[in-house]
């Protein structure tokens, strides 16, 4: 540790996510390979490649869903591989599926209510929170989840994934997949706000490559479940070769 | 002729609540647990063997409705955790063996410990005699178990329904993985719906266990009627379990009626119907995303 960091350099360098030569299978296939990745506190990290990559499958490792066969992976430096999602998640990582998966039965209410019964003690000031933020749930509390539109669900499941424990790090995985543009820049409007104002760190993973790396600071790219970029997110976003050979971006 | 028609409904609504409560946890672990529990019928009788033996030795049929149940629960629990937890990732086949096997061993130690001779369960003096019920004598015994069972089933909706639980639990038979990522200790979920499914099958052993005889053979011999309701009422649904269980009771009753050998045709005859007309049962998987 160095001696007396400022408040902002110190916040700078806190790692809050280590992913350290993980080996992910789905039953007999190898889906990741010596992956290593780090996010730091406050950042937004995109995870950017083309449909099979093992996008998905990063985050289902870190979220304890697919656990790696070896290799470990730190939240604040304390290893959670071999943790149950449940546990992973009241250490301060949440996960938003790709395709959303509210509980299409439930209303909107009692979506949230599910997620906020997890946490600890009284929970209404943070839906008093949640639904400031998302006046569109608010308005739909009582309807049917399944029954509303794709990104009122995206809202729903990014707002579910917030409550109950507190939430240090979300992992968003195709957050746009399926939205009109215009649903789309809202989706990345919160997902800013929620960076810049609740202190959120966020590790997106997204088909839309250049909606993901417009917002993100840090970029990785994967091919074959194998990191083949590391970079500052504006570096590869002006990298046209590199945007073209990854990611078919013209 | 009235008489008649009034007496068979009114057992006919009695058999429909007792097997909905046994259905509705059948349908209820299936739903969540994806396990199709040959046991329930064993947990049923059970519960009627622990009756006996609690109102054998302490006399009194109320603790017996009491604290059967609950044993049979402890017992549901043992089987969950002990037994089923370390399958769940396997072959649904595993699930069918697992459980088969447990509703023999069950049966084996009721024989081997209580004989195979038929017994009952001592109704109170509260209980015995009969009521008239517009033209018709009919046991107060009965209509009480037809009280408890209706009033059970309907705290048990309500509950799914609206309580947290019940969300839970509808969330959990929707997408496990997805409550288990939103910090929930989903096999805790697990234990409990199958305790708390053992326990109405507890309950329902008692109440039936003082109406009908209580023998070694009951468990299997339930569990066919509790397997057509959870099929007719479509697989995982509460709802649809009860209203098939009310059918059956009726279909049953007024079978007996008309031609009381063909009774359990009848039951086939219903299922195939309602299997050729709607495969999911009448409330199946209608609402999956």
């Amino acid at each position: 540790m160095s001696e007396t960091p400022t408040a902002g350099q110190q916040a700078a360098v806190e790692e809050l996510i280590a992913v350290d030569s993980i080996n992910t299978y789905y039953g007999q296939s190898h889906i990741l390979f010596d992956l290593s990745l780090s996010i730091d506190r406050g950042e937004i990290v995109a995870l950017v490649g083309r449909n099979g990559a093992g996008k998905t499958t990063t985050l289902r490792s870190i979220m304890g869903l697919t656990a790696p066969a070896d290799g470990t992976i730190t939240k604040s430096g304390d290893p959670i591989q071999g943790l149950e999602p449940y546990e992973i998640r009241k250490r301060g990582i949440s996960w938003v599926p790709e395709e959303r998966r509210v509980f299409g039965g439930l209303t909107v209410e009692e979506n949230l209510r599910l997620a906020a019964n997890t946490g600890e003690g009284d929970q209404s000031d943070e839906f008093g929170e949640i639904y400031d933020r998302f006046p569109r749930l608010d308005e739909r509390r009582g309807q049917k989840s399944g029954t509303m539109s794709g990104g009122e669900q995206q809202m729903l499941a990014i707002a579910r994934a917030l409550l109950g424990p507190e939430t240090d790090i979300l992992l968003l995985d195709e957050p746009s997949e399926g939205l009109a543009p215009q649903i789309v820049d809202d989706v990345a409007e919160i997902i800013r706000d929620l960076n810049e104002e609740s202190d959120v760190t966020i590790l997106l993973v997204e088909q839309n490559a250049e909606m993901a790396l417009e917002l993100a600071d840090h970029a990785y790219v994967l091919e074959n479940g194998r990191i083949v970029h590391d970079s500052p997110a504006t570096d590869l976003l002006e990298d046209r070769e590199a945007m073209e050979s990854y990611l078919g971006v013209k | 002729m009235v008489e008649s028609v009034l007496r068979a409904t009114l057992l006919g609504l009695q058999l429909g609540m007792t097997l909905a409560l046994i259905a509705a946890g059948l349908t209820l672990i299936f739903g969540m647990l994806d396990v199709i529990n040959f046991a329930h019928g064993a947990l049923y009788m059970l519960g009627a063997y622990f009756g006996t033996v609690i109102a054998g030795q302490f006399g009194s049929f109320w603790l017996a409705l009491l604290l059967a149940p609950l044993m049979v629960g402890l017992v549901g629990a043992a089987i969950e955790i002990l037994s089923l937890r370390p399958l769940y990732d396997r072959n649904p086949l595993y699930h069918i063996l697992l459980t088969f096997g447990i509703a023999i061993m069950i049966q084996g130690a009721i024989i081997q410990i209580w004989g195979a001779q038929s017994r009952q369960i001592p109704i109170p003096d509260l209980l015995s005699g009969t009521v008239a019920v517009g033209p018709v004598n009919y046991p107060v015994y009965w209509l009480f178990v037809l009280g408890v069972s209706t009033v059970l089933i309907g705290i048990v909706w309500l509950a799914i329904e609206r309580s947290d639980l019940g969300i839970l639990m509808q969330a959990s038979a929707h997408d496990t993985e997805m409550v288990s990522a939103l910090g929930i200790d989903v096999s805790k979920v697990f234990t409990g719906v199958f305790v708390f499914g053992a326990i109405l099958a507890g309950i329902a052993g008692v109440l039936l266990g003082g109406s009908r005889s209580v023998h070694p053979g009951m468990g299997f011999g339930i569990i066919i009627e509790a397997f057509i309701i959870v099929v007719i009422g479509g697989l995982g649904s509460f709802r649809g379990a009860v209203y098939a269980a009310l059918l059956i009771g009726l279909v049953t009753a007024y079978g007996a009626l008309i031609a009381p050998t063909l009774t359990e045709l009848f039951l086939f005859i219903m299922m195939a119907i309602v299997l050729m007309a709607k495969p999911s049962g009448l409330f199946g998987a209608t609402e999956a995303a």
